[in-house]
């Protein structure tokens, strides 16, 4: 993908931000981190207001979630969500274990810790936070990582608490689930000095190491997110929320340098109708939506705009419609179902004498379209208002969300610097690093596993990032090889996925098998096959794999080769190990089968 | 060099350079650092120890706030809010530390668009005190207030404060203030106005709504009745008592149900206890005397009851005792007896009332021994459900009305502002 676009040329400026969830209780409550989307327990009403910030101004972005005029709903679980979350009690004392995270990983990103942390509140009023506001506090700043494409600075590490998750948007209200709120998040944000789609993936990708090499973070889908700002030469800064999917970021960060190139050359001079009034015209329509709106006193408006046939399903970017750009925008500034436009008409049950004679009333000519809105009549004003402003500014600074196809939709316009302000209910805090040691990264313990205990990159590497406990078993079973430990781990239960379609949880058993490993009650052989019974869900029969004393075997095997004359040494290997599996080393066998056939 | 909160600032330390805003530090606090708001929004502390330089960018410009004008609808009451202080009405001007509002109804109206087509507003801050340091003369200067309000002719009043002490400013004043004819309604807010879910903004919305439209007079609490932001509730001052620390809705009626419910939207004022002196024409009369030299006690097993000598000899005139449970106090052990103190009291002629520190339910004066031994044999004063905040307010008001002990008994067990209910139902309790 990098082929089509000289992401030099055209000035991609590129920077990330990561949110990690950090796996400790809440940031200033006791509540646990449990995540749940079952039944809630509870549910609690709320409205919030834009109120006046530091500066003296309300937010423009805290004033567009006020306008849409809705109220909230929490889901709150008894287990998970106390008072604080209610926004009911004041925030306790920040978890400490939390912040030691952040220290920990401020320092594995060389960057410099603040003396004094302050704690602030961010205002954010779309309901996800029942304060109307995200305690957040800078705990670093001035890292640096080294990646392949070159240096990326890390001006900013903080500590904030999680969000609530949203669980249904209704036009009239939201509906969030209380028990994601408070969770500890590490944001750690980057300079734009990410040089190309395939760079912010890779960047993405070492934060993502680093923060695991902490072993202290969740792990999981949404647990970790990324937010990308993007600018371009020609374009605007756009800032997108929460692609969840490392491996599709590469694609939506070249996905908005599309949607902006494409922008740019949208005609400034676009004439755009003022907006009319069809409702009179459609009144007797069958359309089954349009009567939904006009039967609960609803009206429909249209407007027309100039030489723009065909611009609606002109696709800005892979995925991305311009029609559909325009209603996300109606449906974010106005709250609006959506619109209606020449390019996907007659349709919806509008006929096409309807579509004609709204065509004739707006004067609609061949090269011209029109979009028609059914609403409450100022709502549905203010959306046209919206997409017609949006057909003139098609470029402006915005927050995006990120969606699963790569794409992104309009959530809400840039924040102001009129956002943060002291959260009064804590105090600042002097940070103590001394008793923090830095972990080793995920990368290097791979490679050191492979050098020290002689594992393959296939083994090592799954033992590390899933973090199994490796070394504590090779430390604990002396006398069995790492190598063995390791293919135990790992391929074990992959073969015996492959073979019997079954999953089995090796760490479950290890220390019920391997004491009887190193006492040599059992061989290497039998380990597997008790997996194996152990996954076909049999009861485990050690007798069955109990060592035969070496005299019988010997005898066992003389009989075997005097009955099997003409066959191969490797025919009479195989007859042999059939019956003697898991009760005796393989390597005996093949010692005993060979001095016999000598 | 010279800087002030407010200055955009450039700070060398060794390791770094950082440019900001100086802000204010809270002096309580351990530690010399320098707050810097960072250009990104966030604050940070800088050791003083470590800068080496600063270099002044620019000296703070002071916030311009505009104020939207009112326009008077006559069609509309005319309700006063006088501003008190605590949190419902403090807006703190983060870049200098310093409080800014001064509480116009302009200010009102900007924070809260709804009030407007409410009721036609006069506002005025009178005071900015934190509630805890409310004391009688606060009181009594606020009864006069609001006596100057309604008799010039205004349709009801509000009044913001802080949330601790709410109770016994609504109980001050339905003593203080005789002849009540319009509606007096206290409130505050438990979250800060400058947070998103600030409760502040319903309060006042069905403060307003209450002073405009409630169709009783009286002294009455109006804060939110649940912890959904839904509706408040408008509970009498004299029943009134802060039940949590810090929930939205910790205003909860003692023994008797809440007057009415107030929705902030179109809604009408849902009655549910009738029993209130209708709105009327007449002209509230303040009668303010009072004795300050009262003390409260707090009654708990192992009590050393000679704190009650630290209250005669410093000359108090009147003691609530808030009892345990139907009104005892320790008798039997020597070291614990309040006997003997109460018996110092009766010779004295200083008024001993009895509350009880159950918060619910009814002391009774007879039922156990002990209970007749303090009521008839000590001439404790049992004041039936009386809330131990409003019997401490009451009696203080009694003993400005009469030094005689024998009237001021006689007031005390009197109803002069609904502070005793003869009837408890089943469902008057945690409601």
């Amino acid at each position: 993908m990098t082929e089509k676009i000289d992401y030099e040329k055209i000035g991609l400026m590129c920077g990330i931000e990561v949110h990690q969830q950090i796996d400790t209780n809440k940031l200033f409550c006791s509540c646990p981190s449990i995540v749940r989307d079952d039944k809630h327990e509870y549910e609690v009403k709320r409205n919030l207001r834009a109120v006046v910030g530091e500066t003296g101004e309300i937010d423009v972005a805290a004033a567009h979630e006020q306008s849409k005029e809705k109220h909230f709903l929490y889901y709150g679980y008894k287990d998970s969500t106390c008072l604080v979350e209610l926004d009911e009690e004041p925030p306790h004392v920040m978890n400490k274990e939390a912040l030691d995270i952040v220290l920990q990983t401020s320092l594995m990103l060389n960057a410099k810790i603040v003396d004094e942390i302050q704690v602030m509140r961010k205002t954010v009023i779309d309901g996800s936070n029942t304060t109307g506001f995200q305690r957040t506090a800078l705990v670093a700043r001035g890292g640096i990582i080294e990646t392949k494409s070159g240096k990326v600075g890390i001006p900013t590490i903080s500590i904030e608490e999680e969000s609530c998750k949203i669980v249904k948007r209704e036009k009239e209200f939201d509906i969030y689930n209380l028990s994601r709120l408070g969770i500890p998040l590490i944001e750690i944000g980057t300079s734009p000095d990410i040089k190309t789609p395939v760079h912010a993936r890779e960047v993405a990708e070492k934060l993502g190491m680093i923060l695991r090499s902490t072993g202290k973070v969740k792990r999981g889908i949404g647990t970790i997110r990324q937010d990308v700002n993007i600018s371009i030469k020609n374009g605007v800064r756009v800032e997108i929320k929460g692609a969840q999917d490392l491996k599709s970021l590469a694609k939506l960060v070249e996905n908005e340098v599309v949607r902006q190139q494409s922008l740019h050359t949208l005609s400034k001079n676009i004439h755009v109708s003022k907006v009319h009034d069809l409702t009179k015209m459609l009144e007797k329509t069958s359309s089954k939506v349009l009567r939904k709106t006009l039967d609960n006193s609803g009206a429909v408006l249209g407007i027309k705009i100039e030489g723009f046939s065909g611009k609606f399903k002109w696709e800005i970017c892979e995925g991305k419609r311009f029609g559909t750009e325009l209603s996300d925008y109606a449906k974010a500034i106005a709250n609006v179902g959506g619109l209606f436009h020449t390019d996907e008409l007659p349709n919806y049950g509008i006929s096409e004498d309807e579509v004609e004679s709204i065509k004739k009333e707006l004067h609609v000519k061949e090269n011209d379209a029109f979009i028609i809105i059914a609403d409450n009549k100022k709502v549905a004003e203010k959306a046209l208002e919206a997409v017609t402003f949006r057909i003139h500014n098609p470029l402006i600074k915005e927050v995006r969300k990120a969606n699963e196809d790569a794409t992104t939709t309009f959530l809400r316009p840039m924040p102001g610097a009129a956002r943060m302000y002291p959260e009064t209910d804590t105090v600042p805090i002097v940070p103590d690093v001394k008793h923090i040691k830095l972990p080793e990264l995920i990368e290097d313990k791979i490679k050191r596993f492979e050098k020290e205990y002689g594992l393959s990159s296939d083994i090592a590497t799954p033992i590390v990032k899933e973090g199994m406990e490796f070394e504590a078993i090779v430390r604990k079973y002396k006398k069995i090889t790492p190598l063995f430990i390791g293919n135990l781990l790992i391929n074990t239960p992959r073969e015996i996925k492959r073979r019997y379609l079954k999953d089995v949880d090796v760490m479950i058993h290890i220390d019920e098998i391997l004491p009887k490993l190193e006492n040599g009650e059992i061989t290497n052989e039998a380990v597997f096959e008790i997996f194996v019974d152990i996954a076909n869900g049999n009861r485990i029969d050690y007798s069955k794999y109990s060592q035969l004393n070496e005299k019988e075997i010997d005898k066992e095997i003389e009989n075997i080769i005097s009955d099997n004359k003409d066959k191969s040494s490797g025919a009479i290997m195989g007859i042999v190990m059939n019956k003697f599996r898991g009760k005796i080393d393989g390597k005996k066998v093949s010692e005993i089968v060979n001095r016999h056939l000598k | 060099m010279t800087y002030k909160p407010g200055d955009s600032v450039k700070v060398f330390t060794k390791e770094e350079t950082i440019e900001g805003v100086v802000l204010p530090r809270p002096e309580m606090l351990e530690g010399d650092f320098l707050i810097i708001k960072l250009e990104n929004g966030y604050n940070i502390g800088v050791d003083k120890k470590k800068i080496e330089k600063i270099e002044l960018i620019k000296k703070a410009i002071p916030p311009l706030i505009q104020k939207k004008e009112i326009i008077t609808n006559p069609n509309l009451p005319n309700i006063s809010i006088l501003s008190y202080g605590g949190t419902i009405s403090s807006k703190i001007d983060y870049k200098t530390g310093g409080v800014y509002a001064d509480l116009t109804a302009e200010d009102f109206v900007a924070m809260c668009p709804e009030l407007e087509k409410i009721a036609n507003l006069k506002a005025k801050k009178e005071m900015n005190m934190m509630s805890e340091d409310f004391d009688w003369n606060v009181w009594e200067r606020i009864a006069k207030d609001v006596e100057r309000e309604l008799n010039s002719g205004q349709d009801g009043v509000v009044i913001t404060q802080g949330t601790d002490t709410l109770h016994y400013t609504t109980a001050a004043l339905s003593f203080f203030l005789r002849n009540i004819s319009k509606p007096i309604i206290v409130t505050a807010s438990q979250r800060s106005i400058d947070r998103g879910s600030s409760d502040a903004f319903i309060n006042l919305i069905c403060s307003v709504k209450a002073a405009a439209n409630f169709d009783g007079a009286g002294v009455y609490s109006c804060l939110h009745g649940t912890n959904n932001d839904d509706y408040c509730l408008l509970i009498r001052g004299t029943k009134v008592r802060k039940m949590h620390t810090s929930r939205r809705d910790a205003f909860r009626p003692i023994n008797e149900l809440p007057i009415a419910k107030v929705y902030p939207s179109e809604k009408e004022i849902e009655i549910i206890n009738k029993n209130y002196v209708n709105k009327n024409n007449g002209k509230v009369i303040h009668n303010t005397n009072h004795e300050k030299k009262i003390a409260m006690i707090y009654v708990h097993p192992g009590i050393n009851p000679k704190i009650i000598d630290f209250y005669l000899e410093n000359n108090y005139k009147g003691i609530v005792i808030m009892a345990t449970a139907l009104g005892h106090v320790p008798t039997i052990i020597e070291e614990n007896s309040f006997l003997p103190f109460l018996k110092k009291c009766k010779e004295k002629a200083i008024p001993v009332v009895i509350a009880t520190q159950t918060v619910y339910g009814r002391v009774h004066p007879l039922v156990y021994t002990n209970l007749r031994k303090l009521s008839i044999e000590y001439d404790c004063i049992y004041v039936e459900d009386m809330l131990p905040e409003v019997a401490y307010i009451k009696l203080g008001w009694a003993l400005g009305q009469t030094q005689n002990k024998k009237e001021v008994k006689e007031l005390m067990q009197k109803n002069i502002s609904y502070e005793m209910n003869e009837r408890i139902d089943e469902e008057n309790f945690l409601y």
